[in-house]
């Protein structure tokens, strides 16, 4: 049978080169495709293990406007977010750290705000009064219904800065010191933006106090202990903000403990950031928050902040989405074209069968031959395209990451006024929301960071070897079948015929 | 009286033309016996061609039954029994093209699983024997003549050393001198060498030098006295 085979292989020579560039060219194909499947699949797993994935529980805005009575002010139906809230969801699957944000406007009288406005240079630095729009980052309990800000700092207590996305991100730089992490909790110590240190001539180690006033009217000041000093390294968190409060300059980051004291309260925050293992839990997280905890969640809501993921993840799942269809059309086309190459073939082969039949050979064993024929050439090109699959995988991923540039580059051109409008909505760095243009941002260094690595690895090889196997079964086994469903007399008789 | 090799009991055998049926054979039966040459004549589209097909265990009778050395060549299977039991010899000879005289004799050998140290020694000796020459041997199959190509389909038939041989017009396309060759080739086969040959033929002369005349008549297999 095998020795049929390689004779009839040999002599058959024009059908063999035939069925062999055919194959070469099937198997690169199936390569490539195979290539930017599975390069996509490690690029999406890539992209979502280095971004994580963040769910905020933040106010529920659109419903506390619903139940908003005409004339109501804003603090009248605003509930705040609680710790024991917030406890409640730092223990639940999925969540890997947390962090919980609480913002305080604050005056000072040892160091001066770095100004916002130069109308303000003249004015005292802790009775400024600029017009000040409702923050509508709604994370500034503090302040909510002000118009008339007199605050000139920000203070920002959290859990932990090892998750700020500002930080994070890189948009802000830690330069001398180091950032507050647990181990700071319940101490004064702070952080604060390197033009406030050095209009103020601080350095880490320093100290300078800091007032609020709670709503009793009565001031709560502290002494704050400098341990590190960022840089604002974005430019678009410069500009756009309407007060001192506002100019993430004059943030003063501390530990959530220092922040509810001066917020006289241990019960209320502004907001509680969840870091899930896997943006793909993040529904599995929000149902089993909404099942499993007291929280009201027609008032409140859990803000999965997986934008980024979704914007970078999206033209990847194009992509592979893409290269499954790519694969599917290759195979059916390949398929269909060595069927058919096959069939005419064995037309005229009818005669050979016949032959076969009448000297006792069984069909299965006719099949058989037919099929070691194929293999023995598909063998032979698959270890060819083995080498030039690479080179096919490398300008199909180059032309596919070129089209994805310029869509990126199509999303980019955004309208200068949407994106100031983002800015002005942007948060204060400090409840783990992203603002879109943050969003934009990152989404635009994503093919970067989601770059095809095409390469071919034993998997792909072996994943190869099974549909070159399969096209091959196929290709042989539906024009075989076709001539051996009939008698060997038939088949003579056609063949006379 | 001889062993009987091959027994046709009321076989009966038609096929459909549109919507007509053609009946070929109607209840034909008859005992071939081993060791005799047998010739089967009559007019075109009598039935001749298919006695050889349903003896060959090429197709299966509608009706009744080919028997081999009295057992159903159903139950044997045909496929078993093309293989181990029968060789057809066919007017178009139906040797594989991509195989050389020799390559088409052991492949045959092969298929029967016929256990022989040097099968294409042997294959060169039957082919030697029927007057090829080693060279035409390993020619190309479709550079040689006719009658050469119908000495490797004998040769191939002789190899798988069965004892029924089937022979559909095999001199049809040789001239009278290869084909008296021929003919002596399948007498001393079936007094030699104790085989059982039936020839399908429409030549008289080749006819007349076997051991019987068969003719279809009517549907059925009619010995001419």
């Amino acid at each position: 049978m095998f020795k049929n085979a390689l004779l009839s292989i040999k002599k058959n020579i024009g059908k063999t080169i035939l069925l062999f560039v055919i194959m070469v060219v099937i198997a690169n194909l199936v390569i490539a495709g195979l290539s930017i499947k599975s390069a996509t699949s490690k690029s999406i797993a890539s992209v979502r293990q280095s971004l994580g994935s963040e769910v905020t529980l933040s106010y529920n805005t659109q419903n506390m406007m619903n139940n908003r009575e005409q004339g109501q002010a804003l603090d009248e139906v605003v509930n705040s977010i609680t710790v024991d809230m917030a406890d409640q969801l730092k223990d639940l699957d999925y969540v890997e750290s947390y962090n919980y944000t609480l913002s305080v406007s604050a005056t000072s009288d040892d160091i001066n705000p770095v100004e916002t406005t130069a109308s303000n240079d003249d004015s005292d630095t802790s009775t400024n009064d600029n017009m000040q729009m409702p923050d509508s980052s709604n994370d500034s309990s503090d302040n909510r219904g002000q118009f008339m800000d007199s605050n000139d700092f920000t203070i920002i207590g959290n859990t932990t800065m090892a998750n700020l996305s500002d930080f994070t991100d890189e948009n802000y730089v830690l330069t001398s010191g180091k950032l507050l992490t647990e181990d700071d909790a319940n101490t004064t110590n702070c952080v604060i933006e390197s033009n406030l240190a050095s209009d103020n001539n601080l350095e880490v180690g320093d100290t300078f106090s800091v007032t609020t006033t709670n709503s009793d009217d009565e001031e709560i000041t502290l002494t704050l202990t400098i341990v590190g000093i960022f840089e604002i390294e974005s430019n678009r968190e410069i500009g756009g903000m309407m007060s001192n409060r506002q100019n993430p300059m004059n943030y003063i980051y501390v530990d959530i403990s220092t922040a509810q004291t001066l917020n006289d309260s241990t019960t209320d925050i502004t907001s509680a950031s969840y870091y899930l293992d896997d943006p793909d839990h993040i529904d599995a997280f929000i149902e089993l928050a909404e099942s499993s905890t007291d929280i009201d969640f027609e008032t409140y809501t859990l803000d999965a902040n997986d934008q980024i993921y979704q914007n970078s993840i999206s033209s990847l799942e194009d992509m592979e989405q893409f290269a499954n269809i790519f694969l599917w059309v290759v195979v059916g086309a390949g398929c269909a074209i060595l069927c058919l190459i096959l069939m005419l073939t064995m037309r005229g082969r009818f005669y050979e069968f016949g032959v076969f039949l009448s000297l006792g050979q069984s069909k299965v064993k006719i099949m058989l031959q037919q099929l070691i024929e194929v293999l023995v050439i598909a063998v032979v090109a698959f270890a060819l395209s083995l080498g030039t699959g690479k080179m096919v995988s490398n300008v199909i991923s180059s032309m596919l990451e070129s089209t994805q540039s310029n869509q990126s580059e199509m999303v980019m051109e955004i309208p200068d006024d949407i994106g100031d409008g983002m800015s002005d909505s942007s948060s204060d760095g400090s409840n783990g929301k992203i603002d879109r243009g943050n969003i934009f941002n990152q989404a635009m260094t994503s093919p970067e960071n989601t770059e095809l690595d095409v390469s071919m690895t034993a998997s792909t090889a072996a994943q190869l070897a099974g549909i070159t196997g399969l096209i091959c079964i196929v290709s042989v086994l539906l024009p075989s079948i076709y001539i051996l469903r009939l008698s060997p007399r038939e088949i003579l008789v056609k063949k006379e015929g | 009286m001889s062993e009987i090799i091959l027994t046709f009991e009321d076989v009966c055998y038609h096929y459909q033309d549109g919507t007509k049926q053609v009946n070929i054979l109607k209840g034909a039966s008859y005992d071939f016996e081993i060791g005799k040459t047998y010739a089967i004549v009559g007019a075109s589209g009598s039935g001749k061609t298919t006695t050889v097909v349903l003896a060959g265990g090429l197709d299966s009778p509608k009706e009744g039954k080919v028997l081999y050395k009295g057992e159903d060549i159903e139950k044997i299977g045909l496929t078993n029994y093309r293989r181990n039991n029968v060789s057809i010899v066919f007017q178009s000879y139906n040797l594989i093209t991509y195989m050389n005289a020799i390559q088409n004799v052991t492949n045959a050998m092969d298929i029967s699983n016929i256990k022989i140290p040097n099968k294409k020694q042997r294959a060169l000796d039957i082919l030697n024997e029927l007057g090829l020459t080693e060279d035409e041997c390993k020619r190309d199959i479709r550079k040689l003549s006719g009658g050469q190509q119908q000495r490797v389909a004998i040769a191939r038939a002789m190899a798988k050393d069965v004892d029924l041989i089937l022979c559909d017009e095999p001199t049809g396309n040789l001239d009278e001198e290869t084909s008296k060759g021929i003919i002596q080739t399948f007498i001393n086969l079936a007094h030699t060498n104790n085989k059982c040959v039936i020839v399908v033929t429409h030549s008289k002369e080749f006819a007349e030098c076997m051991d019987v005349q068969l003719k279809i008549n009517q549907g059925k297999l009619v010995k001419i006295d």
